[in-house]
């Protein structure tokens, strides 16, 4: 029999009997209802241990599922043999206190661990996991823009080619395959770049400094000049100081970086601003004043031959019948249209039986003889001898050539009729007496073939002959020069091509035309039926001035040759690029 | 940095979306209506872009309102938070908006891979976070009250760590598989992770599982295994049952919380981060002028 008391020690044990004398044999330790020490923890098992005597002291003596001591060290039983033995059961520390004279134990208990959930401890665990936390915000930032930095800023202004002659500008000239490093330093590049480079100056792309000369500098015209070294002015100084572009940048007007055409200024309004009332900028113009092409735009004014020698032009108004033209060629449409065999070559051809376009479509070659006109015109001067022919293109080689036949002829004894009859007599009438024969035949023969069938049948039958001085021989005859200009309007921009979805006669009336080429040139009225002025119309295309006329008069450089050499000497990469024509 | 709670679930409302009848919402419509006007009626030499007279005029005038906008988020910190004129946040709301509109007419619609561009995407990035910050704001506050029924989160955390201790301190008078499944059902509940958090439903159901199972067992384990009755029982399972319903409150208000609040985490270093792009495009666009 067993008589133990346990007694609280420390501030932390629980212990729900009080201290009192249990007299049994076996004393019970655990959580139940029914143990002698209940000792309420979790570590504690329901029946965890007994405690009885063991000679002069106890022994404590864990049930099978629990066990004693320290964790580290655990155990079943634990002998409490003299004042001062503890033994551990759970977080408990059970230390045998006094064994007196009667036989009775004191134990005292004493709680070595702390609660490990204290609730303050335990709520402030579960504010700080379900408190919302927000990330170092500015940290981040700080990271991200340092990235960007890094990124879009440092290597692109260190290792992109901001240099003219940086090895992007070779890339950007060489015909091979790029390397991956060129490719990646233009891709550094194009992290800069604003908008789609024009196809026109794409392969610039890989160097900014090909035309941005100077950082935080506008594009100077210096840099457009060094290539493009043709571009005129807008007008003559002289006649129009006001009109000069000398001073402006050619992006006042040019965009670069607006897609892959490149974008031009063609507002109306500057336009009419000078020319709604050219006579105040321009005193000694010959301009009239436009405001709109719908509305107010004069008639056109071809530019007809005046002088087929020195190219001279004058401009005459469609519908003017004092307007002649001295190309010095005998032509009219309407009367070759009514040629049958013309009708069924142009029937099967087209226009393009005589007009051959250029490549492009943009104009057309001018008329070739042998393509056009030889078919018909064979310009045979011999009937005996139809495969002797004269030549076209060369007039100094005429006489030449007629005499050369008909001495050839002398030479094989041929005879020919009287040389002051005509060549061609008519069917039934008496022949001509003989010609001369023999060496003496040959002046005649070619005087009378040059005087009669080169000056007026034959040569002259297309172009103005010019006869022989006074006491010059007759071979001497010679064909006045010609000159067809490549376009009748000089001032526009006409292009054929883009009006290739409509019939020629819809805007010329080659069919009646007999009067040269200001009757064949469709009026004003013509391209109204299509065009309208800049704020357009039902059906008609909207048509600035830009649309039909060239800013630029190219024979009014902006730059000598001389002061190019000089810029371009100026220029970074001169060296490499200056003065080589650039791709 | 950390965010208050009590701050940011206080007294928030979105009345700022309606204040003055809206005025800053008329003007910031006024202003996008009359550059998509202005943007309609210019006629640029070739395509509209950030390089005509008026894309530059919309850059000028999209850069002062970034510097304002940005400006507006300098100052709220100063103040505190919660020191804000209402009306100049619902002009930060409204002009962030029309912002989009300027900023996206300066470009003309042109978008590459360059600076420019990630400027303009980082602006629209800030503005969505911007945007879902305000749905936030009108969507989470009452639905965060409803779901803390009158109590804070200091309150709640309280409330579990005492529902904790009282489960453990009960189940201690059952058998030791009881004591065990309480105990490992009361450990200290972890919050997860904020994308955790943020699909909330999933973990909801996990833990509602888990603590149901837990009080199934208990209540199998000592009314039908050890012939308990059932009202010994009850104040165990009462107390698990109210510390499963806590846990789900905290979840879902972690939950809404950080829906609410976290957009911050990506509106604020974006913007740091536009500052930056924006000064890169505007110094890149003049230094290759």
């Amino acid at each position: 029999m067993a008589r133990i008391r346990f007694v609280q020690a420390g501030q932390n044990a629980t212990i729900l009997r009080p201290a009192t004398w249990i007299d049994e044999p076996e004393i019970r330790i655990g959580r139940g209802g029914d143990c002698h020490l209940r000792l309420m923890h979790a570590n504690i098992a329901f029946h965890h241990a007994v405690m009885g005597v063991d000679g002069d002291g106890l022994i404590l003596q864990a049930a099978p599922a629990a066990v004693l001591g320290p964790a580290k060290q655990p155990t079943q039983a634990i002998q409490l043999a003299e004042a001062g033995d503890a033994a551990q059961i759970g977080p408990y520390h059970l230390t045998l206190a006094e064994h007196d004279e009667f036989g009775g134990f004191t134990v005292s208990i004493e709680q070595i661990e702390l609660v490990a959930a204290d609730e303050a401890l335990l709520a402030r665990r579960y504010f700080d996991a379900f408190e919302c936390l927000l990330p170092n915000v500015r940290l981040w930032g700080f990271t991200l823009s340092c990235i960007i930095f890094l990124l879009f800023f440092v290597l692109p202004a260190v290792f992109a080619p901001h240099e003219a002659g940086r090895p992007a500008a070779d890339l950007a000239l060489s015909r091979g395959a790029p390397r991956l490093g060129e490719v990646a330093l233009v891709r550094l590049a194009g992290l800069w770049n604003v908008g789609t480079i024009s196809r026109a100056h794409g392969a610039f792309a890989g160097n900014c400094a090909y035309c941005h000369e100077q950082p935080f500098v506008p594009v100077r015209a210096s840099a457009c000049l060094s290539c493009h070294q043709g571009v005129g002015r807008h007008a003559d100084p002289a006649t129009a100081p006001a009109a000069d572009i000398g001073k402006q940048r050619c992006e006042a007007c040019h965009y670069e970086h607006r897609g892959i055409m490149m974008a031009t200024r063609d507002r109306q309004s500057d336009c009419v601003a000078c020319h709604g009332n050219i006579a105040l900028v321009a005193l000694r113009t010959s301009l009239k004043n436009v405001l709109d092409f719908a509305t107010d735009h004069p008639q056109f004014r071809p530019a007809l031959v005046q002088d087929a020698m020195l190219h001279l032009t004058k401009r005459f108004e469609i519908g003017d019948f004092s307007a002649e033209d001295h190309s010095n060629v005998r032509f009219t449409h309407a009367t070759h249209l009514k040629l049958d065999k013309l009708k069924s070559s142009v029937a099967a051809e087209g226009c393009a039986f005589c007009h051959e376009s250029t490549p492009g479509g943009v104009t057309f070659k001018p008329v070739q003889f042998d393509r056009a006109c030889s078919s018909c015109h064979t310009l045979q001067f011999e009937p005996r001898h139809p495969e002797w022919r004269l030549p076209h293109g060369h007039p100094e080689e005429v006489a030449s050539r007629v005499m050369g036949y008909y001495a050839r002829a002398a030479l094989a004894g041929e005879t020919f009729p009287d040389p002051t009859s005509e060549p061609f007599f008519k069917p039934g009438a008496p022949p001509p007496a003989a010609a001369p024969v023999g060496a003496g035949m040959v002046p005649y023969k070619t005087a009378q073939v040059m005087m009669s069938s080169i000056a007026r049948s034959l040569c002259g039958y297309c172009h103005i002959t010019v006869p022989p001085a006074a006491g010059q021989p007759a071979s001497s005859w010679t064909v006045a020069p010609v000159y067809v200009p490549d376009t009748y309007m000089p001032s526009s921009l006409f292009s054929h091509a883009r009006h290739a979805t409509t019939s020629c006669d819809t805007c010329h009336a080659a069919q009646s035309s007999d009067g040269g080429p200001i009757s064949l040139l469709p009026g004003i009225a013509t391209c109204r039926t299509c065009h309208a002025g800049e704020a357009g119309g039902t059906g008609r295309v909207a048509s600035t001035c830009a649309s039909c006329h060239r800013f630029h008069d190219d024979t009014h450089p902006l730059v000598t040759p001389t002061a190019f050499a000089t810029m371009a000497s100026g220029r970074p990469g001169s060296e490499a690029h200056a003065m080589e024509p650039r791709p | 940095m950390t965010q208050s709670p009590e701050a940011a679930t206080g007294e928030m409302h979105t009345s700022f979306l309606f204040w003055k009848s809206g005025a800053y919402a008329k003007r910031a419509l006024a202003l996008s209506v009359a550059t998509i006007v202005l943007y309609c009626w210019h006629r640029p030499a070739g395509t509209a872009n950030g390089g005509t007279l008026l894309g530059y005029s919309l850059g000028v005038l999209g850069l002062a309102l970034i510097m304002w906008l940005a400006w507006f988020g300098i100052r709220r910190r100063n103040y505190g938070g919660t020191g804000l004129l209402e009306g100049t946040f619902s002009a930060h709301v409204y002009f962030g908006l029309a912002l989009v509109v300027v900023a996206t007419l300066h470009t003309g619609f042109h978008f590459r891979w360059n600076v420019h561009t990630l400027a303009f995407a980082l602006m629209l990035l800030v503005v969505a976070s911007g945007i879902f910050g305000v749905y936030g704001f009108w969507r989470y506050p009452e639905m965060m009250t409803r779901n803390r029924a009158g109590m804070t989160l200091s309150t709640m955390a309280r409330e579990l760590a005492a529902l904790d201790l009282t489960c453990r301190q009960l189940a201690l008078a059952f058998p030791d598989e009881v004591v065990a499944l309480v105990m490992d059902a009361t450990a200290p509940v972890a919050a997860g992770g904020v994308w955790r958090a943020i699909g909330f439903d999933r973990v909801q159901d996990e833990k509602r599982r888990l603590n149901m199972a837990v009080i199934s067992r208990v209540r199998r384990e000592l009314v039908e295994g050890r012939g308990v009755t059932p009202a010994a029982v009850l104040p165990l399972v009462q107390s698990l049952t109210q510390r499963l319903t806590l846990i789900e409150r905290l979840y879902r208000d972690r939950q809404l919380r950080l829906l609410m609040l976290q957009w911050r985490a990506v509106h604020v270093p974006l913007t740091v981060a536009l500052l930056v792009a924006l000064l890169i495009h505007i110094v890149v666009v003049f230094y290759d002028w």
